[in-house]
């Protein structure tokens, strides 16, 4: 397989036998759909929900292949008005009779359905529901959406549950020794209590984080805050970078628990993996360092009433000015700016100190003993130790400081 | 370079009393009238850096106050304090005493003046009537333009000049010569070239020149400039304008962070290489236009890094267009 292909496909189970964890809903659909065979059972539909990335949409797919049911799926990046929920059920109520190969049908990311954009959507679902002639499958995370009362009681409610740590650990570690990556058991855990029982958000991450590398530690992780992503990140960008709308990239942040800032530093990073094409780039830059003028003077003026503009900048504006995708699986990056800024916390103010004192000196500002002089004594320091031993006693450096002048 | 000691020359050939300065005429002409007469209304010193403003208050200071010139004498650097606050209670704990020698009032040098805010400068303004008995401030800055206008009022104004080539040529001959310095001729016209008027900057090329301990030609000189500003910086246009937008966010991080070079400086510095860009003529306004937009933004607070990649993208964009690319 090349090297881009996400590794959540890679890794994929390839029988119900690779479907270790959610056990009892696993079970419960398989006994559903068997009874398919011998007739329509009372609960035409199965409603499975729980949280994302625990197998919802996979149980279905690996049990549909078992027991020999052609799957039609349809999913929130489809279009669902009213009109392609019907084409889908006017399908499954015919074909179903006439050919010895059933078909199943399921409608994923049912919660993204509703409103205006899939107009009468859900009313089509109901129905599909109440005459359909082949086992129809939904899933939501949450089953209790008020917008769902009268398709719960016509469904089989299967409900699915966060995975533990401790499976997704285990899963971790086999796809470590498949890709030869030696792995401190550490930074399993690491990445596994980040993804709060999502298992998808779990492998996203590691290969985001282990992919061509040859050991993974716990230092190579544990930057990595669970805070940063009690709602995983991931998410909120993918739904920002895929965003049709500007008003939709703004809703992925706002629907989220992510710190805006945080946001804005991870979009930063990774527009240009994310935006192919130069002019599109360059468009969605430009949107970035306008959210970033806003947010500096709704920081400094307090002009709190800025930041919607900005936040639409950075989301919006960012997602609509792309026209291409990248080809091939672009993972996400961490923000080098935040690994940067502690990284080079310690040596920025060594920097600091040392201009202070240079500053002194030289009748100046810091920021000029920064730029018209530290240059130049570097310089000097570099050609001689002997040299740079004299800077040091000149301006009183400590070792810390006299070794910056020579590195 | 025989000395034990280290000493930067630009402190070691700092002249030390109004006589000992040779540029700026006229300048140093009313300064000694204040010297002669005892007394000094606040002054602004306005020029480009390295031109002299903060010596000649020093050498004022030392003319006027002589042995209590430590006492009555004190610099503060606008840009280095946090807030008028800070500025007002150093002003009030130094002027608070009085002067020891003859010369009733002390001297505050107030430096990079123009680097405050006007709501600051309209506080700073009271702060120095209120203290005008006491204390005599001289505001240095490189435009006067940025200091409001009731505190220009305030002030005598002085205009310090660039230096001209040969009065820097001729200092630099003598300090390379009391050096132990060899300095050849072509040495000093790439010192002059690259310095623009700036004698510190001319000081401080010769010195890490001179510490490569050969014959100081251009060779050196451009070897020197080179080491100072960062090869990245080119580096960083060069990925952009081959349309490689991540490889030049990459060299723009190592600039900033690494080197720590001040993004105001890194502004300039990409705005004097505009036109050598091989990008169409009418995108130049165009780019010169966004370059400005950057420059007041970071002044105004916004992060340098992302502005700054907001342009390399830009300029990324617009060498596509003249290779004919979409």
């Amino acid at each position: 397989m090349p090297a881009a292909t996400p590794w959540t496909e890679k890794y994929r189970p390839k029988d119900s036998s690779g479907f270790v964890d959610n056990e009892e809903a696993f079970s419960c659909i398989r006994k559903w759909l068997t009874s398919w065979k011998l007739g329509t059972p009372s609960k035409r539909a199965a409603f499975l929900h729980g949280p994302t990335g625990v197998g919802k949409t996979l149980s279905v797919s690996l049990l549909a292949g078992e027991l020999g049911f052609d799957l039609v799926e349809m999913n929130a990046s489809d279009n669902r008005t009213r009109e392609a929920v019907e084409r889908i059920a006017g399908m499954a109520a015919s074909e179903s009779d006439l050919r010895m190969g059933r078909k199943a049908i399921m409608l994923d990311e049912l919660e993204g359905m509703s409103g205006t954009e899939d107009r009468g959507g859900l009313a089509a679902v109901a129905s599909l529901v109440r005459k359909t002639r082949s086992p129809v499958v939904l899933a939501a995370a949450n089953a209790w959406d008020p917008k769902f009362s009268s398709l719960r009681e016509s469904c089989l409610l299967v409900e699915f549950k966060r995975i533990p740590i401790r499976s997704i650990v285990s899963k971790l570690r086999e796809i470590c020794v498949l890709e030869g990556i030696a792995v401190e058991e550490e930074a399993l855990r690491v990445i596994a209590e980040r993804a709060r029982g999502d298992l998808r958000s779990a492998i996203i991450d590691l290969q985001a984080l282990g992919q061509g590398m040859s050991r993974l530690s716990y230092s190579d992780v544990s930057w990595l805050d669970p805070r940063d992503r009690q709602d995983p990140i991931f998410d909120v960008l993918r739904n920002i970078f895929n965003a049709e709308t500007v008003q939709r990239a703004r809703n992925a942040l706002n629907t989220s628990d992510v710190d805006y800032e945080m946001v804005f530093e991870w979009v930063y990073e990774n527009a240009p993996y994310q935006i192919p094409n130069l002019g599109d780039l360059a468009q969605a830059m430009r949107a970035l360092s306008n959210a970033d003028i806003l947010l500096t003077r709704a920081r400094s003026g307090r002009h709190w009433h800025l930041l919607p503009y900005a936040i639409e900048e950075f989301t919006g504006g960012v997602a609509v000015s792309r026209t291409q995708r990248p080809r091939g699986w672009t993972p996400f990056k961490f923000p080098q700016r935040i690994r940067d800024m502690s990284r080079t916390r310690a040596e920025r103010a060594i920097r600091a100190e040392l201009a202070r004192k240079l500053a002194r000196r030289c009748h100046t500002s810091t920021a000029a003993a920064i730029n018209e002089y530290l240059p130049y004594l570097r310089l000097i320091s570099r050609q001689s130790e002997a040299e740079a031993e004299r800077i040091a006693k000149y301006l009183d450096l400590n070792e810390e400081e006299r070794c910056y002048l020579t590195r | 370079m025989q000395d034990l000691s280290f000493e930067l020359w630009t402190e070691k050939y700092r002249p030390r009393t109004l006589d000992d300065i040779i540029d700026q005429r006229e300048v140093v002409d009313r300064l000694k009238g204040f010297v002669r007469a005892r007394s000094m209304p606040h002054c602004l010193f306005a020029g480009p850096p390295g031109t002299g403003k903060t010596t000649a208050a020093l050498c004022l200071a030392r003319d006027l106050f002589g042995d209590a010139f430590t006492e009555s004498f004190a610099e503060l650097n606008a840009s280095d304090e946090r807030g008028i606050d800070v500025i007002r209670e150093r002003v009030k704990s130094f002027a608070r005493t009085r002067s020891l020698g003859e010369i009733p009032f002390k001297i505050l040098v107030l430096d990079e003046a123009d680097n405050m805010t006007s709501d600051a400068q309209q506080a700073l303004r009271r702060t120095m009537e209120r203290y005008t008995e006491t204390c005599r401030f001289i505001l240095a800055c490189n435009y006067s333009s940025r200091i409001i206008e009731p505190i220009q009022s305030r002030c005598a104004p002085f205009r310090f000049l660039p230096l001209a080539d040969e009065d820097i040529a001729e200092r630099l001959r003598a300090v390379a010569k009391a050096e132990g310095v060899e300095l050849a001729e072509s040495g000093v016209r790439a010192i002059l070239e690259e310095s623009s008027g700036d004698l510190r900057k001319a000081y401080n090329m010769l010195q890490a020149a001179g510490a490569f301990g050969k014959c100081v030609d251009e060779k050196v000189i451009y070897l020197v400039a080179g080491r100072v500003h960062p090869v990245e910086v080119q580096e960083m246009l060069k990925a952009a304008l081959q349309g490689n937008f991540i490889a030049a966010r990459e060299k723009l991080r190592r600039i900033l962070v690494e080197y720590g070079v001040a993004a105001s400086d890194l502004v300039r510095q990409v705005h004097t290489e505009v036109y050598r860009f091989n990008i169409p003529e009418n995108l130049k306004a165009e780019l010169v236009s966004r370059i400005g937009e950057a420059d007041y933004r970071i002044s105004e607070g916004a992060n340098d890094e992302v502005q700054f990649s907001a342009l390399l993208a830009q300029l990324a964009l617009f060498a596509q267009e003249r290779r004919g690319g979409r």
